[in-house]
């Protein structure tokens, strides 16, 4: 075990701190929002019985103890997973937004699935053939791709699939959902329809993530072929890899088996990175295809002042976030014997 | 690494430019977008064709100049109120420059000056810049903006907000890492032992090591900022909706995408390529600054 | 050393394969074809609620399909539909009346229908509104007392004469529930909050075709036919959908792309730029001239817009000539006073002219010191506001006065509107208000947008006990005189007009997008139902 328990536990602890922090935050902006929270909650009641209606709703919002009770009280809540319920739809907030969390995470581990093999494989063609046009090509084109706007790539994505007659929109097809009578338990469409052994549902799930996933795979492919490329281009001078290649190993072994490898480290923790910087951007394309996830609440919660349902999302996508970065550092940590920190 | 940096300083960011402008090519076509779109943030509201349009106003006679495909009169179209298209792009350059850029310095500046005090005063100072600069690291712009929205409500504040709070930490931590290191080595330690006060020798030295590639990185980052501050106003949470800015005018297409998909796709490709003229620059340098480095700060703990 | 590849080519084989056959599966006929008869429709607006006596916005949508009221009105035929009763009667001067209610109707529980449940169900909108304001319940106002004759007669005592007929017919605060959802919510008091939580957690105690089957009023509500609904006898459509999804579609373009991938049959909003092209693709374009129109209202209660003067400024600096074409793009007709064409009391004179000249006399007259900033408040998803915003914007300038826009959602507007009673300094200076009627009668236009009293809606924060005391003897004389009641409902509102205080900027002419697959006949839809769509009317072709 190259990782020290510590180092485990002191990375998580500074997690929970970061949320804990996260959290505390997001209660200041409920605080700080304009509006009384109390009034909404009781329907803007007038008349004899508002007064009254609009106490009680204080009291059950526990708007009626002292700011710090307060902020602790919704730690404790936000720790076990209770985000209040929103004002717009009087649904818990955790369920509202696990439901979208759950879309957009299917668009962004499908759009990983595309970005890493794809982005890794570009790089290594890239650095066995530094100096060429290819490389000159490739190199530009993941700059180009890197730096597009994604909203604007998947609108444009969008309207030349609409053009042609093709529309990726929603997630699924209602009608095929219901006669196939599929269910989902989990919100993770491509696994319900795995588990219930629904294959055209999946296929059709599958179908309809893909352009958008395309869109949110342009940052991380492009991110991903550099970052390979100059892995590469390091480890290929590495001394076990020279010496494999005196050995007589072959080249494709070379380069996949032994110099590849050297880079993953850095490719899982780069990806790991990217992963959660694209969430936003896959917030962004949802709302472009029309898909019910996080994005939409995204605007929703500005629009409908619900300020618990922001807060409930600024707290999931943080954590989110944090998650991302933890697992990726500790990846790292577990397959590279060298970080020892 | 440090050591190497010493003697470089700000006045070798002159050299380092000169020498990455005879080797890339990179370089070169990165200054030349840069330098256009700047004249063009400059000149813009003078060469555009209809400047009132640009600005947003709403021109006399709208519903016959509305949706007009770009041509002679109108060279990038009209939109769906009739202003030119081109015309707001061209207006609009000022305020994707001005907010990119405001963002990059004021957060270059609070970074530096916290991750320098942090790595100066130690314990408790250091502790607490630290944690707040994690808390924010955890937190995206566009999120971060959409809690400045709900307080403070629209504007421009809400952008150049978000952006700053989620990028300072960036900067912050560069220094600080910097900072602590050299605040570490044996001869920082004999130079205090001299006499000589710790402080102007962290700031000497910092501004010797970390400045160079910090600046560096931040042209970079100039692009990102761009994207990022593009994005929050495409989703309606930043600038008002007839405000000249880029984002704000792709989402104005957005919803005529399939009758007139030209107002969405100007604006959108000026973003890409002012991004890209910004990344272009600051990768050529960084390759010449030194070919190795690479954003290794989020390894540090 | 050589395994390598030819491992890799088996397993690529055997994975395009394994592809294809899938595929194959998938592209099977049998496979697609729903057994089910589903009709996807597109509605723009979030449910705000579904509590059958306080919902008073979106939540019509469902509670159109779901509940019943005792009568529907057609406004365009100038008759009544019975529901829930099957006759009724008033005394000679229409303070009592009698409804004789129909046999055999069910719950969608299986409880059977009875006067017990009339007179619940309007006792409790008329008694949340005299407790809290909330909901439509003021059209009760008048009753007194609902006696039950017997299981299926009930009696309406009123305090003053009043057409219950009409009341009973209302869009909203009409709707009939079971009185087993006090004890499945288990409340004793129908009065208590609980019983609203109930309803709007996705519960229903309703008798109409379609009950809910699934509700999460952001995203979708599904509705499922109700077999034993008692009229399917009565329209006989063995076509009707068996499964109605309501899809919350906020974006336009939303609508239109969902229609393009065959995921919603009927849009009630797609951007209006793509009709043309809809058509061409074979969609359905029916226009629905509604009693929906857009109100602008300015705060009285916050300068420079408390400023009569200012107002009138204002509204003579409106660009009316180019209003419809560039907001509507032509699918509109522009507004005049606050009621719509064709309803009662409407009077096209009060209209105002695009007049610089005359608008700068006013600002003069107003004394407001200029460049001065104001406030505009609409909602951010309906596309003729947005342009309308900006095209006041651009022409308010032209004077001096800098209009801020703030695009929000519905929700949202309606809390900014509100607050103009609570803290005018933070409620905007402009807002586009949108109303269509409770009732078929001007009373509900000017007591919802104008009375001192309507808190919830009159978001210009107009108070004017005048104009409040003549159009409540206007309401009281309808049963009366009429035409005595419309000239007194002219009168105020053209007092509204020369006050400046709001005015309609027109009146929409919805086009319904319609898919192929479907036919939505005349009577699925009633101009005064607004954005109801009557599915027991909807063919599904097979």
């Amino acid at each position: 075990m190259p990782v020290s328990l510590n180092y485990l536990v002191r990375r998580v602890g500074w997690s929970i701190a970061t949320i804990a922090g996260v959290v505390i935050l997001s209660y200041l902006v409920l605080v700080l929002s304009p509006g009384d929270p109390a009034v909404k909650w009781a329907g803007n009641p007038r008349g004899p019985g508002a007064a009254k209606a609009i106490e009680n709703a204080r009291k059950e919002l526990g708007l009626d103890q002292p700011l710090y009770l307060q902020v602790l009280n919704f730690l404790r809540m936000a720790f076990t997973g209770d985000l209040g319920i929103s004002i717009a739809y009087k649904k818990p907030v955790s369920e509202i937004l696990w439901r979208g969390l759950a879309a957009t995470l299917e668009l962004l581990a499908l759009a990983y699935a595309i970005a890493i093999p794809l982005g890794a494989f570009i790089g290594v063609m890239a650095s066995l053939r530094r100096g060429t046009w290819l490389d000159g090509f490739i190199q530009s084109a993941s700059l180009v791709l890197a730096n597009t706007p994604t909203f604007w790539l998947g609108i444009a994505i969008f309207m030349v699939l609409s053009t042609s007659g093709v529309t990726a929109y929603g997630r699924v097809d209602t009608r095929l959902a219901l006669a196939t009578g599929f269910r989902s338990i989990t919100g993770l469409y491509l696994l319900d329809a795995l588990v219930q052994l629904n294959f055209p549902v999946f296929l059709d799930v599958l179908a309809r993530t893909f352009p958008p996933a395309l869109a949110v795979a342009a940052y991380p492919v492009g991110v991903c072929a550099r970052v390979t490329r100059a892995l590469m281009a390091d480890a290929l001078l590495e001394g076990f890899v020279q010496s494999a290649v005196a050995w007589g190993v072959s080249r494709r072994a070379v380069v996949w088996r032994y110099a590849f490898r050297a880079t993953l480290a850095g490719l899982v923790q780069v990806s790991g990175l990217a992963f959660a910087y694209s969430l936003v951007d896959a917030m962004v394309v949802e709302y472009v295809f029309g898909r019910d996830g996080l994005g939409r609440f995204l605007f929703d919660s500005v629009n409908t002042s619900d300020f618990r349902l922001a807060t409930g999302l600024i707290i999931v996508v943080a954590l989110f976030y944090v998650l991302a970065n933890t697992l990726a550092d500790i990846v790292q940590a577990l397959v590279d014997p060298r970080v020892k920190l | 690494m440090m050591n190497k940096g010493h003697r470089s300083n700000l006045g070798g960011l002159g050299e380092l430019a000169r020498r990455a402008w005879s080797r890339s090519l990179r370089f070169r076509a990165g200054v030349v977008i840069v330098v256009v779109m700047v004249a063009v943030a400059i000149l813009g509201p003078f060469i555009a064709p209809y400047p009132s349009d640009g600005w947003g106003a709403v021109p006399p006679k709208a519903a016959e100049r509305a949706g007009k495909p770009p041509g002679p009169e109108f060279l990038l179209g009209t939109d769906h109120l009739g202003r030119d298209v081109l015309s707001r792009i061209l207006v609009g350059a000022w305020l994707a420059l001005a907010q990119s850029l405001a963002v990059i310095s004021i957060g270059l500046a609070l970074g530096l000056l916290l991750g320098i005090c942090a790595a100066y005063y130690r314990q408790a100072i250091e502790a607490t810049i630290n944690y707040i600069a994690e808390v924010f690291l955890a937190l995206p712009a566009v999120i971060l903006a959409l809690a400045l929205r709900m307080v403070l409500g629209q504007g421009i504040h809400v952008v150049i907000g978000s952006l700053l709070l989620t990028w300072w930490p960036w900067y912050a931590r560069v220094a600080y890492v910097y900072a602590r290191s050299i605040a570490e080595m044996e001869y920082i330690t004999l130079a205090k032992l001299a006499g000589v006060p710790g402080r102007r020798i962290l700031v000497r030295h910092i501004a010797a090591n970390v400045l160079p590639p910090v600046l560096v990185q931040a042209i970079t980052d100039v692009g990102s900022v761009l994207l990022e501050a593009a994005a929050i106003n495409f989703l309606g949470l930043g600038l008002p909706p007839d405000a000249p800015d880029w984002g704000i005018i792709v989402q104005n297409g957005f919803k005529y995408v399939i009758s007139m998909p030209w107002i969405s796709l100007f604006p959108g490709l000026f973003i890409l390529l002012t991004a890209l003229g910004f990344s272009m620059l600051g990768d050529s340098l960084r390759e010449e600054l030194d070919p190795k480095m690479r954003r290794r700060w989020r390894l540090w703990f | 050393m050589r395994k390598g590849p030819l491992l890799a080519a088996i397993g690529a084989v055997a994975a395009i394969s394994i592809a294809l056959l899938l595929y194959i599966w998938y592209l099977q006929p049998t496979q697609r074809a729903p057994a089910l008869k589903v009709v996807v429709y597109s509605y723009l607006d979030v449910i705000t609620g579904i509590d059958p006596s306080i919902e008073d916005d979106t939540g019509i949508v469902v509670l159109g399909s779901v509940y019943e009221p005792l009568l529907y009105y057609d406004p365009v035929r100038g008759e009544h539909i019975p529901a829930l009763a099957e006759s009724w009667e008033s005394n000679e001067d229409g303070t009592v009346w009698t409804f004789r209610l129909r046999r055999g109707v069910i719950f969608h529980d299986g409880t059977p229908f009875t006067a017990e449940a009339v007179k619940l169900s309007i006792e409790r909108a008329r008694d949340i509104y005299r407790e809290t304001g909330r909901g439509s319940g003021y059209i009760w106002d008048s009753v007194e007392e609902i006696e039950i004759v017997d299981d299926y007669t009930v009696r309406f005592k009123l305090a003053y004469p009043q057409r219950v007929d009409m009341l009973a017919s209302a869009i909203y605060a009409g709707y009939i529930f079971s009185p087993s959802a006090l004890e499945k919510a288990g409340v004793e008091d129908p009065l208590d909050p609980n019983l609203e939580r109930w309803f709007n957690a996705g519960n229903e105690a309703g008798s109409g075709p379609y009950l809910i089957e699934f509700y999460s009023p952001e995203s979708e509500v599904r509705l499922r036919k109700f077999e034993k609904w008692w009229g399917w006898t009565v329209v006989n459509n063995p076509d009707a959908p068996d499964v109605v999804i309501i899809r919350i579609r906020t974006d336009p373009l939303d609508q239109y792309n969902g229609l393009l991938a065959g995921e919603i049959d009927i849009a009630s909003s797609v951007p209006r730029a793509n009709l043309g092209d809809l058509k061409a693709r074979g969609f359905q374009i029916i226009n629905v001239s509604v009693f929906h129109n857009y109100i602008l209202q300015l705060n009285c209660r916050r300068y420079p817009t408390n400023v009569t003067a200012f107002r009138l400024a204002v509204m003579h600096a409106i660009p009316w000539g180019e209003l419809v074409d560039v907001a509507l793009q032509g699918f509109g007709r522009l507004g005049a006073g606050v009621l719509p064409y064709n309803f009662p009391g409407y009077d096209g004179n009060l209209r105002y002219t695009y007049d610089l000249d005359l608008a700068r006399k006013y600002l003069e007259k107003s004394g407001v010191k200029l460049p001065v900033k104001v406030e505009f408040v609409y909602q951010a998803d309906y596309e003729e506001n947005a342009a309308f915003a900006q095209l006041l914007k651009s022409r308010l300038a032209d004077l001096g006065i800098d209009v801020e826009l703030k695009p929000m959602a519905w929700t949202a507007v309606k809390e900014a509107g509100k607050e103009v009673w609570s803290s005018p300094e933070n409620a905007p200076h402009l807002i586009i208000n949108d109303w269509w009627p409770t009732l078929p009668s001007p009373y509900d236009y000017l007591y919802g947008l104008f009375h001192s009293e309507s808190t919830e809606w009159n978001w210009a924060g107009y108070s004017n006990p005048v104009f409040d005391e003549l159009i409540s003897a206007a309401y009281e004389a309808e049963g009366r005189d009429y035409g005595e009641a419309m000239r007194l409902y002219r009168l105020a509102q053209k007092m509204v007009y020369e006050e400046g205080a709001g005015i309609s900027l027109w009146e929409e002419i919805r086009p319904f997008v319609v898919s192929s697959r479907v036919e939505v006949p005349e009577k699925a839809l009633n101009p005064l139902y607004i954005y109801v769509i009557f599915f027991q009317h909807v063919k599904v072709r097979g």
